[in-house]
C-alpha cells in the first residue's frame, strides 16, 4: 500500500532525525535502584510531611499557651493568672447583678407597703368612725335600760352622756329625742 | 517493587496471550530476575517510541527508566486484561506526557527563543526537521496518534486499546492531526 504525502514525510523526517539514543547496559539494575530511590523518597517525604504536622501541632499548642517571647511555664503560670482575674472579674458582676436584684425586691416591697398603707381609710375618718360607733353603743345601751329593764334614770343618764359627749353625731340627736320621750313620758304619768 | 505481588494474577498471566514470553507472571509475584528480563526485552521499543513521543528531543533515558519504574510499582495490578506490550506503551505514552508537560514548564519562559522551525529551509534536513518541528507542535493527544499510527504503524484498534479510546476516536483524533500538520506543512507537502 503506498504511503500518503503526508506519512512519507512524517517517516523521513523520523529516519533523519538520527539514531534512538543508547541505553545503558544496565538499564533493569539502574531501574531498579530508581525504584528504590523513589519509594525511600515518598517514605521520607511522609515522614517529613509528619514531622513538619508535628511541628506545626507543637507551634500552634504553644502559640496558644504562650505570648510570644514566653517560656511555657512562665506562659502557663502567666495564662492562669489572667484566668484566675477573669473569674474574679466574673464573680464581681454576679455579685453585683445580685445585689442589684436584692436592691430592686426592696424597693419593691417597700413600694408594695407603701401602696397598701395608701389603701388604707384616712385616720380622721376612722376616727370618727369610731365616734360614732361608741355614739351607737351608748345610745343603744340606754334603749336596752329603758325598755328593755326599765331603768330610767340610767337610761337617761346614758342618753345624757351621747349628747354631751358624741353632741355632732347623729346618735346624740336621737339621744335627745329620747330624753324628751322620757320627759312626756314622765308628765303624762304625773 | 512488589511486595506483595498478586498471585491470581500472575497465576492468570502465565502462558496466556497477555504475557508470551512467560516472564510477567513470575515478575508480578516478585521475580527480579524476570523483571529484568522484562526490560531488557522491551527496552529498545520503548526507547524508540519515547524518542518519538517527546519529539526526537529530550532526556529519553531518564523518561525510559521512568517507564519501567512505573511498570515494576504497577505490576501487582496488571490483571492481563489487555496484552502486555500495550499495558506498556500505554505507561509509555503517559510518562512521555509527564515528562512533556515538566519540560514545558520548565522552559516556560524560553519561549521567545527562536526555534528551527523559523529557520528559512534550504534542504532536506531542513524539512525533516520542519516536519518534526510540526510534530512536537502538536497537541499531546493528536501528536499521540499520528506517532503510534504513522511511525509505530500501529493499527486503530490496537491505539484505541492503548490511548482507551474507542476506534472511531482515535479515528477522528488521527483526522484532526492530519489537518493540523497539513495546515503546518502546507508548502511541503505540495512539492
Amino acid at each position: 500500500m503506498p504511503l500518503d504525502p503526508l506519512q512519507e514525510l512524517l517517516r523521513r523526517a523520523d529516519a533523519d532525525a538520527g539514531p534512538v539514543p543508547r541505553l545503558p547496559a544496565d538499564l533493569p539494575g539502574r531501574v531498579m535502584s530508581r525504584a528504590r530511590r523513589a519509594q525511600e523518597r515518598t517514605a521520607l517525604a511522609g515522614s517529613v510531611a509528619a514531622a513538619l504536622l508535628l511541628a506545626i501541632g507543637v507551634m500552634t499548642f504553644l502559640r496558644i499557651t504562650a505570648p510570644s517571647g514566653l517560656a511555657p511555664g512562665e506562659a502557663v503560670e502567666r495564662r492562669l493568672t489572667a484566668d484566675v482575674a477573669g473569674l474574679q472579674r466574673e464573680a464581681d458582676s454576679r455579685a453585683t447583678i445580685a445585689r442589684r436584684i436584692a436592691e430592686l425586691r426592696q424597693r419593691d416591697e417597700r413600694l408594695a407597703a407603701l401602696q397598701a398603707e395608701a389603701a388604707q381609710p384616712d385616720p380622721v375618718q376612722r376616727a370618727q368612725q369610731e365616734v360614732d360607733q361608741t355614739a351607737f353603743v351608748l345610745l343603744q345601751q340606754g334603749d336596752h335600760l329603758y325598755r328593755d329593764l326599765g331603768l330610767k334614770e340610767r337610761a337617761a343618764d346614758s342618753y345624757r352622756r351621747t349628747t354631751r359627749l358624741f353632741p355632732e353625731t347623729r346618735w346624740a340627736g336621737l339621744a335627745r329625742q329620747r330624753l324628751e320621750e322620757m320627759e312626756t313620758d314622765k308628765g303624762d304619768t304625773l | 517493587m512488589a511486595d506483595t505481588p498478586s498471585i491470581a494474577s500472575g497465576a492468570r498471566l502465565a502462558g496466556s496471550e497477555a504475557d508470551p514470553g512467560g516472564l510477567v507472571a513470575p515478575a508480578v509475584a516478585g521475580d527480579r530476575l524476570a523483571f529484568a528480563q522484562l526490560v531488557v526485552r522491551h527496552q529498545d521499543r520503548v526507547t524508540r517510541l519515547a524518542y518519538r513521543l517527546l519529539g526526537w528531543q529530550g532526556e529519553v533515558e531518564d523518561v525510559v527508566q521512568d517507564v519501567f519504574v512505573a511498570v515494576l510499582r504497577n505490576l501487582p495490578g496488571f490483571r492481563g486484561e489487555s496484552q502486555f506490550a500495550t499495558w506498556l506503551y500505554r505507561i509509555t505514552v503517559n510518562e512521555c506526557r509527564r515528562a512533556r508537560r515538566k519540560r514545558l514548564w520548565r522552559m516556560s519562559f524560553w519561549k521567545k527563543t527562536a526555534t528551527p522551525a523559523e529557520r528559512d529551509p534550504v534542504g532536506e534536513r531542513e524539512v525533516s526537521e520542519k516536519v518534526r518541528e510540526a510534530v512536537r507542535r502538536l497537541p499531546a493527544r493528536s501528536r499521540d496518534v499520528v506517532v503510534l499510527r504513522y511511525l509505530e504503524d500501529l493499527p486503530i484498534s490496537e491505539i484505541g486499546r492503548i490511548l482507551g479510546l474507542k476506534p472511531n476516536a482515535v479515528e477522528v483524533r488521527l483526522s484532526r492531526a492530519r489537518r493540523q500538520l497539513q495546515a503546518a506543512l502546507a508548502g511541503w507537502l505540495e512539492t
